[in-house]
């Protein structure tokens, strides 16, 4: 009966109730209750329904609300204080990522620790040309041939398989046994490979004796081509070789430059620390704001 | 002393003449803010709020009824306390006991002051249901139905108190009243007798 009812109706019973209406709003309203069961129906829901509101029992504050001088300072408003900081944080924690991951990401390893042991590796190549030394590093091949599977080798110590990145087996030829007892050097089948030839330009770096030059000549130039061939294909390399333009010579360094690619070492590790710093700090002080 | 002398009193900075404005209304202010937020702690919080925002906005204030300024500012803080615990609900733990610092685990601090227990038990059953269909309604209905029917204000106060046209509190109130009916008659087997719409409270 009540969904007879419209919306001005409810509206006018609750304002009857409450003796809001004009005197001759009032009659109207009194007519309707005594004519309309729906309407008087209506009036009396409503009627139990604020009568009902207003036996809610009134409370008692349960304390004094007066205030204090230092209740009623105004507090010192920074809303831009908190974000500002949040954004702080988060950017020096993607400087610090940045920092840190940027020589592996673009470089493969630390630029300057790179830098460094390339200035280590030629120091160490420029001291034994100057004794006349004539041992060098044993150089390793990667010989696609035998492929994949690698691991273990010979007791000889002129043919070694190792294993490593799931490879194959490598050869390694020490050059001081070839230059002096050539007889006695058991050229491995491997070495027929001519991979495992190729490599020897690259110790055009170290000027060979006499002897040496002899017999490590032919091989160079019989393999130049294929050595020129695989120029490209650096994946069958351990060790790597140099670039065309400085094969054959030997490279100057000195103790400043790697001094300087330490500083570049400490300089960096020192902003990654700062930054990382910077966005700890702010980032606790951000979240302390956040939370009062 | 006056109402208005005081509120000029406090206008020049008179803290102890703002105070006894507060002492005045404080009651008024935190039963306004008890039954809009359902919680003792968070109306005494809505309300110091109102109270220190109303001494710092004194200014604003432009002659007119001086309650129904304040019950604005009520209403505000009750609306910021609202917001406020929307944004970072919280789970009420039982009360902690002065004395010891430890919960209260039995239901011993639910017991009311009545002396009858019966009349105790029935008047919070009332009450129990009332507070959730008043918490079930739209804030804005709330606000206008709590300041006409559970305070007894009359519309052009409410008006200014909830800075609404009197068309609009009106039409605010019926509707409220609507859904009030139609919460409370869910609990009509749960209310006493003479509560009910049938029984002896018509």
């Amino acid at each position: 009966m009540s969904k007879t009812l419209t919306d001005k109706d409810w509206i006018m019973i609750s304002a009857y109730l409450d003796n809001a209406l004009s005197h001759t709003e009032a009659e109207k309203i009194k007519i309707r209750l005594e004519q309309e069961p729906s309407f008087k129906k209506g009036f009396d829901e409503i009627a139990y329904t604020r009568r009902m509101l207003r036996s809610l029992p009134q409370k008692r504050a349960p304390r004094n609300f007066t205030l204090s001088p230092t209740k009623t300072k105004a507090p010192i408003r920074t809303p831009w204080l908190q974000p500002a900081l949040k954004y702080v944080s988060i950017a020096m924690a993607v400087m610090t990522v940045v920092l840190f991951v940027s020589p592996y990401f673009f470089f493969g390893m630390p630029a300057a620790v790179s830098q460094a042991n390339e200035t280590g590796t030629l120091s160490m190549e420029k001291s034994s040309d100057d004794t006349g030394n004539l041992e060098s590093p044993a150089i390793i091949y990667w010989n696609p041939i035998l492929g994949m599977g690698g691991g273990g080798g010979t007791p000889d110590d002129s043919v070694t398989f190792a294993g490593g990145r799931g490879g194959g087996p490598v050869s390694t030829i020490p050059i001081t046994e070839s230059v002096d007892a050539p007889g006695e050097t058991e050229t491995p089948a491997l070495a027929a490979t001519p991979l495992a030839e190729e490599e020897v330009p690259s110790l055009a770096a170290v000027p060979p004796t006499a002897e040496a030059s002899s017999l490590a000549t032919p091989q160079v130039t019989g393999e130049a081509s294929t050595q020129e061939d695989n120029a490209g294909d650096l994946s069958t390399l351990i060790l790597g070789l140099p670039e065309p333009e400085y094969r054959g010579t030997v490279m100057e360094t000195d103790q400043a430059s790697k001094s300087t690619a330490q500083e570049t070492l400490s300089l960096r590790i020192l902003l990654v620390f700062i930054t990382g710093g910077i966005a700890l700090l702010s980032g606790i002080i951000a979240f302390i704001l956040r939370k009062r | 002393m006056d109402e208005q002398t005081l509120i000029n009193e406090a206008l020049h900075g008179e803290l102890d003449a703002f105070n006894r404005l507060v002492l005045a209304y404080q009651d008024l202010a935190f039963n306004v803010a008890y039954r809009m937020l359902g919680d003792e702690d968070s109306a005494s919080d809505a309300v110091q709020n109102a109270f220190i925002s109303a001494y710092r906005n004194l200014r604003t204030y432009r002659g007119g009824s001086f309650k129904a300024w304040v019950m604005r500012m009520v209403t505000n803080g009750c609306y910021d306390e609202l917001r406020r615990q929307k944004r970072r609900p919280t789970v009420p733990l039982e009360p902690i006991n002065p004395s010891d610092g430890e919960e209260i685990d039995s239901a011993e601090w639910l017991a009311a002051d009545d002396p009858s227990p019966e009349e105790s038990l029935e008047q919070a059953e009332l009450e129990h249901a009332l507070q959730h269909c008043l918490e079930n309604l739209p804030l804005e209905f709330r606000s206008v139905v709590v300041l006409v029917d559970v305070q007894g204000m009359d519309y052009d106060e409410v008006s200014k108190s909830v800075h609404t046209p009197l068309g609009t509190v009106k039409s605010r109130l019926a509707r409220a009243r609507l859904k009030l009916r139609d919460c409370l008659q869910q609990f009509q087997e749960l209310l006493p007798p003479q509560f009910r719409l049938d029984g002896g409270a018509r």
